[in-house]
């Protein structure tokens, strides 16, 4: 049967009267990146870290490619790589050292030429001979993916997985992460705080919020009925609004600036906007919209804050 | 398995405070040598004072294994420290520095972990031993001679010629390791309990000292606690020096250390399997 990567099943974590996790249930697809959101105290570590089996949970069942985690935990555990809150290492060992230890655990008989590949992958090469306790938050954050994917597993779980990496750093990640899921079909599972990063490379998400799963789902099928603040730049704003206000868009118009005029439409309806003012000969220098999960994510947890 | 105690061995290795031991037990063992060595005759006369009023001592009494014996006496109040430092770090320290988490994602069970961490935590101790008994013993042979060894006890001398010593000291030797394992045991599990790396430490050093003033108090209140402290059977090595040496009193000694190190296995494995990791 073809069963998704992994399966959280009526998942749940107690803590005395403190519902920490409640009866979640979430599917994670085959070769997808998916995005696990939600505000600081929703479960969304405790969820993670039970799918590692570090955190027992109080009830319910996690499955990976239809194994259980709790009946084949070896099996299961040989199959994914991680990064959980911060990537940590043996600091009186070399970046070397650390990957070849984490790699003999995983059965590695041989693994320096893996080793070579991964840290090449993650662009630590030359600094592999260099003890972890020299290295810089971002240069721990790519050795942890390279642990992560050392034994080149199917399943990844990333948690922040962008905290304390530079710009470029996070640009890398993005591409690295696309790459796996594209050339290697790996099934990525990651949370984060920065909901733009998820919106450019989850496939499909969900928001935890008080330990619950509010919402899931592919990513563009949940943000494409959203409404986006249009950001029209053009130095002709009386002609776009003149344009705009003979339309149905007269009603989405929100304000106007000396260069540009704000609209309130869905993302579907962009193109319509750019055909209607191209038939007008309105010069335009762009049109933009801010990221909508971020709207959607603040809509969300509002409303279930009520 | 194999491969999970070598892995933990090479992270003893690679630790730095893996080798506080090795140079502690060097440096003291030294310095007695040296001031044996400069001075030891003069310190047998002193011990031999009241002896001489009514024996006649002849013969080469400052010998190696006489030396030997002086280290041990003094060394058993820091071995346990020594080897607590170590496998007191075993669990605790990997959850204070984060390295628990990528340990126990890994594909092996719990059990796996906690027994593989004992197992190097007891390589570690008999390492630790047998330097000792190489620098105490060897080097002092080197450096002294052979000769019979003469022990003073509170109630008796005993002298025991220098054919009759040197298995004494391997099974004394052996002895003491079965004390220390018991130390390293306990402090594996308050490690287990533990998400900081010095508690587990110093909480089996307070047990230790503890255990210890209560087994040295004459009060009857104790008399019934003392023989179920792991402490007072952990100088069961010192038996090796008596003669005839006290079979039975060696194998109750052995006996109620091997019940306290499976209790205190049993329990770190017990805990350590449900507990949830947030560190």
């Amino acid at each position: 049967m073809n069963y998704p990567a992994a399966e959280l099943k009526n998942l749940s974590k107690h803590y005395g009267k403190l519902i920490a996790v409640d009866s979640i249930n979430i599917s994670i697809p085959r070769g997808e990146i998916f995005g696990l959101l939600g505000p600081n105290g929703a479960g969304k570590s405790t969820t993670l870290r039970m799918m590692l089996s570090l955190i027992r949970p109080t009830s319910g069942e996690i499955f990976f490619f239809g194994k259980s985690l709790f009946s084949h935990r070896r099996e299961v555990l040989a199959n994914i790589g991680s990064i959980i809150e911060k990537p940590d290492f043996y600091l009186y060992l070399t970046a070397k050292e650390n990957l070849w230890l984490l790699a003999k655990m995983n059965g590695i008989s041989s693994p320096d030429k893996k080793i070579k590949e991964i840290l090449n992958l993650v662009g630590l090469e030359g600094r592999e001979d260099d003890k972890v306790k020299t290295y810089s938050h971002g240069m721990k954050q790519r050795l942890g993916i390279a642990q992560a994917l050392l034994h080149d597993p199917d399943f990844i779980i990333l948690d922040e997985p962008t905290t304390g990496l530079d710009p470029q750093g996070i640009i890398d990640l993005r591409y690295l992460l696309l790459r796996l899921k594209n050339e290697f079909n790996k099934t990525i599972a990651l949370s984060s705080h920065i909901l733009n990063e998820v919106e450019l490379i989850a496939d499909s998400m969900a928001i935890i919020h008080h330990g619950k799963a509010v919402v899931q789902g592919k990513v563009t099928e949940l943000l494409t009925n959203e409404q986006l603040i249009v950001k029209i730049e053009s130095d002709y704003t009386s002609k776009v609004l003149s344009v705009l206000q003979e339309t149905a868009f007269a009603k989405q118009l929100i304000r106007y600036e000396s260069d540009a005029v704000f609209i309130n439409i869905s993302r579907n309806k962009i193109p319509d906007v750019v055909t209607l003012l191209v038939q007008h000969d309105v010069p335009v220098y762009s049109i933009s919209y801010q990221r909508p999960l971020e709207e959607y994510f603040l809509k969300i947890t509002s409303q279930t804050n009520r | 398995m194999l491969r999970l105690i070598w892995l933990e061995c090479f992270k003893i290795i690679k630790k730095p405070r893996s080798y506080i031991g090795f140079a502690a037990i060097t440096v003291i063992v030294t310095l007695i040598q040296v001031a044996l060595l400069a001075d030891g005759d003069e310190y047998i006369s002193f011990i031999l004072q009241s002896l001489e009023q009514s024996f006649l001592v002849e013969g080469k009494l400052l010998n190696g294994y006489l030396v030997c014996f002086i280290i041990l006496q003094t060394l058993i109040v820091q071995m346990p420290l020594l080897v607590a430092l170590v496998t007191g770090d075993l669990v605790s320290g990997e959850a204070a520095a984060g390295t628990l988490r990528l340990l126990l994602t890994r594909p092996f069970s719990r059990t796996q972990i906690i027994i593989a961490k004992w197992l190097s935590g007891a390589i570690y101790t008999f390492i630790l031993l047998c330097w000792l008994g190489a620098l105490a013993l060897g080097v002092s042979l080197m450096l002294f001679g052979e000769g019979d060894l003469m022990v003073l006890k509170n109630d008796a001398l005993v002298i025991l010629r220098s054919n009759d010593v040197l298995w004494r000291y391997i099974t004394a030797l052996s002895l003491a390791f079965l004390s220390l394992l018991t130390v390293a045991t306990f402090s594996l599990m308050l490690s287990c309990l533990s998400d900081n790396s010095i508690g587990p430490i110093v909480s089996a050093m307070a047990v230790i000292i503890l255990f210890t003033i209560i087994g040295s108090l004459d009060v009857p209140l104790f008399d019934k606690i003392k023989p179920f402290l792991f402490t007072t059977h952990m100088i069961i090595w010192r038996n090796m020096f008596d003669s005839p040496v006290p079979l039975q009193q060696i194998i109750i000694s052995i006996s109620v250390l091997v019940v306290h190190i499976t209790i205190f296995l049993s329990f770190s494995l017990i805990y350590f399997r449900t507990k949830d990791i947030y560190t």
